[in-house]
């Protein structure tokens, strides 16, 4: 800018030099004129011409003589008006004392034409006067030698003045051209430099979307071999968790002196704990990998809300907390699973922080087409300056509160990304020491009212006897184990299958139920090992058991010909509700469906009388024996009978009659005597009876990790796999 | 004073050039001569020279220049017979002209003046013949008036007053 301005002003400034250069070349041409010295030395030169022509005349005074005397006076005369007109002064630069000089010169030249004129054919006048010719015309060329020097003189200076000028303005007029070329060249270096900086920026900001591009696909990539990584890893952390678990709740069954039971509740506090940060991360892992997605279905407020109430209600009473949700009976449609785990991440937060007081669910319609939730408790509160924290990934309020209460700090960002990906808002009103109100809002419509019904007693459901055989086909040990466990303990008979070949021929070979199916396993999987059986006419519900409730698995599961699907870890209460739902309704008698009802073995007479010679624990070491042995009897009979051995069958029978005769198992022995009939209801009832030896409500002492090989059956379909 | 130094010229000149042999075609001159034309010329009317009068001048193709000069002060106008007609007066050869002065002084006119421009050779001012004095009696003028770029030293000094005689290369 400023350089522009620079170069325009030099430019001007030449210009206007250039102009009046052109003016005074103008000036000079317009002075052309006969040279002014020029014309000093010319009068001069002629005046001495008529000095000479006088001195020849007043020798030789002839005619020829004097004529050219009057002729050398006359080319001096006519020299005189170049002296003393205008133009003469003008060329001397208006000199005045030159120009004094010249006009005495005129003056004195003309003043002699009188006396010339007055002589001219009168040869002796004019020969007397030529001594004052001769004086006369010596003073002229006095004067005109005086005005040939001084006019020399002059021109000199006036020479060198105008050279000094032209020098000047030449000078000034390199500079200048010097200045604007420097400024011109400095702009073209700029210029340049704009030029490189322009292409280099362009370059650069090529370089760097490439590498930026480059950079996204790598995050991309990293991201999602992260997601795939913490899914695998979390998956493979719950599996042999869920085994702790599992077996931590079967032991707890088991009679416990106090010192075990409380470690026992801190193993399973501890791995609730860890199961909690591994199902953050792997929600979270889930919502960042973009695989989790909402499934909006229409569904009772109440289906969602009971659970919640029957989860947290322990949890609060055992913090010593008030509980309470307070809910319209509406049906709602969003996703149910969604909004479920943020309602229990809130209330699970709120019984975390607060120490005393009270932790209150409040849902209300926002609007017609608006489900607000409000989860409210009395605790600590959160200072304003934590707000911002809260809905931040890994991040806890304080460090110390992270040390007390654990966790991963995902748990509001689980629920803020959830709520945000159902078109929601969540967020927090709370002041330090008055509590909390955490709230969020989605879409429900349509909303509708529904009649109140009574609310399914989910904490009776504990106390639920189920009854059917249940197959699980699983390929991890430990999962089968703990499925099969559990499953006894809510009273059905288990089964169990390493894969989904033996699966299908269990389901063949056996009467069954209900089916839990794993997802992966080797040889057949759970899909290939449903449609297979569908394929075969089987009408049997079939459960999935996935690892990582991926919507995409649980769409398989259905597509495959599935009733339902259940997500891992396996918990008594999901194994309850399923069972709820596909087995034909829970039975409090626990009566198998024909009319023989297997009846919880009870001791008898003759144990009473056992007892009291060989002492009770002499007896419950017998029972305990008896139990191993009698279930791989049952085991054998299994085996015989699909084998269509019947010598090896009536000695397993037998042996089993026998033993259960000496320790008081009436029921036991009337089986085995029974069978013949009716032989696969027998087997089973009898199989059912002999599991139930194992119980620890009915046979006390017996270790749980014997009921592993009865009750499951096993090994009967292990051997039955051959056939 | 000027009718007066006229005739003086006349005689002067007279004195210093002798008798001539009349040539075919040109008169004699008859009154005083101011100019005499020599070198390589076909007329002549005096020994190897051609001789004019003022009337003689007059009488060939001419022109009136009015101009500024560096001479006279204001706008003048002259008038006399191109050059170039009293070179074809006298048949004058290709060559160059040397212009010379009663003074001596000598100027030499490139034959490409004379043939390109109206250039004369004035003997009257403001219609008055010029005497000696007033740098008569016949002065070279350019035609300032045709061309400006003739205005310049170089046409200044080929601009011969007082002539007297003109030599043809």
């Amino acid at each position: 800018m400023i350089l522009t301005a620079t170069s325009v002003g030099i430019f001007a400034s030449i210009v206007i030099m250039f102009l009046s250069l052109e003016e005074r070349q103008k000036e000079i041409d317009a002075g052309i004129r006969e040279n002014a010295v020029w014309a000093a030395y010319q009068a001069d030169r002629e005046a001495g011409r008529l000095i000479e022509a006088i001195f020849a005349a007043e020798q030789s005074p002839t005619p020829e003589t004097l004529d050219a005397l009057l002729l050398r006076y006359d080319l001096l005369y006519s020299r005189a008006p170049l002296l003393s007109e205008g133009k003469f002064s003008v060329a001397m630069g208006g000199d005045t004392a030159i120009v004094d000089k010249a006009a005495e010169v005129y003056d004195s030249i003309v003043s002699l034409a009188p006396l010339i004129d007055g002589v001219v054919g009168d040869g002796e006048a004019f020969r007397r006067e030529l001594p004052r010719l001769r004086e006369h015309a010596g003073d002229i060329r006095e004067r005109t030698q005086r005005l040939a020097q001084i006019g020399n003189a002059l021109n000199n200076q006036a020479r060198i003045v105008s050279r000094n000028q032209v020098k000047q303005t030449y000078h000034r007029i390199a500079v200048s051209v010097g200045i604007l070329t420097l400024t011109l060249a400095m702009i073209v270096a700029l210029l340049a430099i704009q030029l490189r900086q322009l292409s280099r920026a362009r370059q650069k900001l090529e370089a760097m979307s490439e590498r930026n591009a480059k950079a996204a696909a790598e995050a991309e990539a990293g991201n999602h071999a992260k997601s795939v990584f913490l899914a695998a890893m979390s998956h493979e952390i719950r599996t042999p968790l869920n085994g702790i678990l599992g077996t931590a709740e079967v032991l707890a069954d088991t009679p416990l002196t106090a010192a075990q039971k409380q470690r026992l509740e801190t193993i399973r506090h501890s791995g609730n704990l860890l199961l909690d940060v591994i199902s953050d991360i792997l929600d979270f892992s889930k919502l960042e990998s973009g695989e989790a997605k909402a499934e909006i279905v229409s569904f009772s407020l109440a289906d969602i809300l009971e659970p919640v109430r029957s989860i947290m209600a322990p949890r609060a009473e055992a913090a010593g907390l008030d509980f309470d949700i307070e809910a319209p009976d509406v049906s709602i449609t969003t996703d149910p699973t969604w909004i479920r785990q943020v309602i229990v991440n809130l209330v699970n937060n709120a019984i975390k922080f607060t120490a005393s007081g009270s932790v209150k669910v409040a849902v209300r319609l926002a609007a017609a087409d608006r489900l607000r939730v409000e989860v409210r408790d009395s605790g600590v509160g959160i200072g304003k300056k934590d707000l911002p924290k809260l809905f931040r990934e890994f991040s806890q309020i304080d460090a110390g509160a992270r040390r007390k209460f654990g966790g991963t700090g995902l748990g509001l960002v689980i629920c803020k990304r959830l709520i945000e990906a159902l078109d929601g808002r969540i967020g927090v009103e709370t002041s330090q020491g008055r509590g909390s109100c955490f709230w969020f809002e989605v879409p429900a419509a349509p909303i509708e009212l529904q009649a109140r019904t009574p609310s399914p007693a989910s904490t009776a459901r504990a106390g639920i006897r189920h009854s059917g055989r249940v197959l699980v086909v699983e390929d991890n040990a430990i999962n089968r184990q703990v499925a099969c466990d559990l499953l006894m303990r809510l009273g059905v008979d288990a089964f169990c299958a390493e894969d989904g070949q033996q699966g299908i021929e269990a389901v063949v070979a056996e009467r069954i139920d209900l089916v839990f199916m794993d997802m992966q396993m080797p040889v057949m999987d759970g899909i290939a090992a449903t449609r297979k059986l569908r394929e075969m006419g089987f009408r049997t519900p079939i459960v999935g058991l996935t690892a990582n409730a991926f919507v995409s698995d649980r769409a398989a599961c259905l597509d495959a010909g599935m009733n339902d699907y259940l997500s891992k870890p396996v918990t008594r209460d999901k194994l309850a509700g399923i069972l709820d739902n596909w087995l034909s309704g829970p039975s409090d008698t626990a009566k198998p469906d024909d009319t023989a009802p297997p009846m919880p073995p009870q001791p008898n007479a003759q144990r009473v009388a056992l007892e009291a010679e060989l002492g009770a624990d002499t007896v419950a070491n017998l029972i305990e024996q008896f139990a191993l042995n009698a279930r791989d009897l049952v085991g054998k009979i299994r085996i015989a009978e699909i084998e269509g051995d019947a010598v090896a069958r009536d000695r397993a029978l037998h042996t089993l009659k026998g033993s259960a005769l000496t320790l008081g198992f009436d029921e036991i022995a009337r089986l085995a005597t029974q069978f013949g009939g009716d032989e696969k209801n027998v087997i089973d009832r009898l199989a059912w009876s002999v599991e139930a030896v194992g119980r620890p409500e009915e046979v006390g002492q017996v270790p749980p990790s014997d009921s592993e090989h009865g009750a499951c059956g096993s090994s009967v379909l292990k051997s039955s796999a051959g056939t | 004073m000027m009718m007066r130094s006229l005739p003086a010229i006349a005689l002067g000149l007279t004195v210093l050039l002798p008798n001539a042999v009349a040539a075919d075609a040109l008169a004699r001159p008859t009154g005083p001569v101011v100019l005499t034309i020599s070198g390589d010329i076909e007329k002549t009317n005096a020994e190897g020279a051609a001789e004019f009068d003022l009337e003689m001048l007059e009488a060939l193709p001419g022109r009136e220049t009015v101009i500024d000069t560096p001479w006279y002060s204001g706008t003048k106008t002259f008038s006399g017979p191109l050059i170039s007609a009293v070179l074809d007066a006298v048949g004058a050869g290709e060559g160059a002209l040397k212009v010379i002065a009663l003074n001596d002084y000598t100027a030499e006119i490139p034959r490409d003046d004379v043939d390109e421009y109206p250039v004369i050779l004035a003997t009257r001012i403001d219609g008055e013949r010029m005497s000696v004095r007033e740098k008569g009696p016949s002065f070279v003028i350019y035609p300032f008036d045709v061309d400006r770029d003739l205005y310049s030293e170089v046409i200044f000094g080929r601009s011969v007053w007082q002539v007297a005689a003109i030599e043809v290369d």
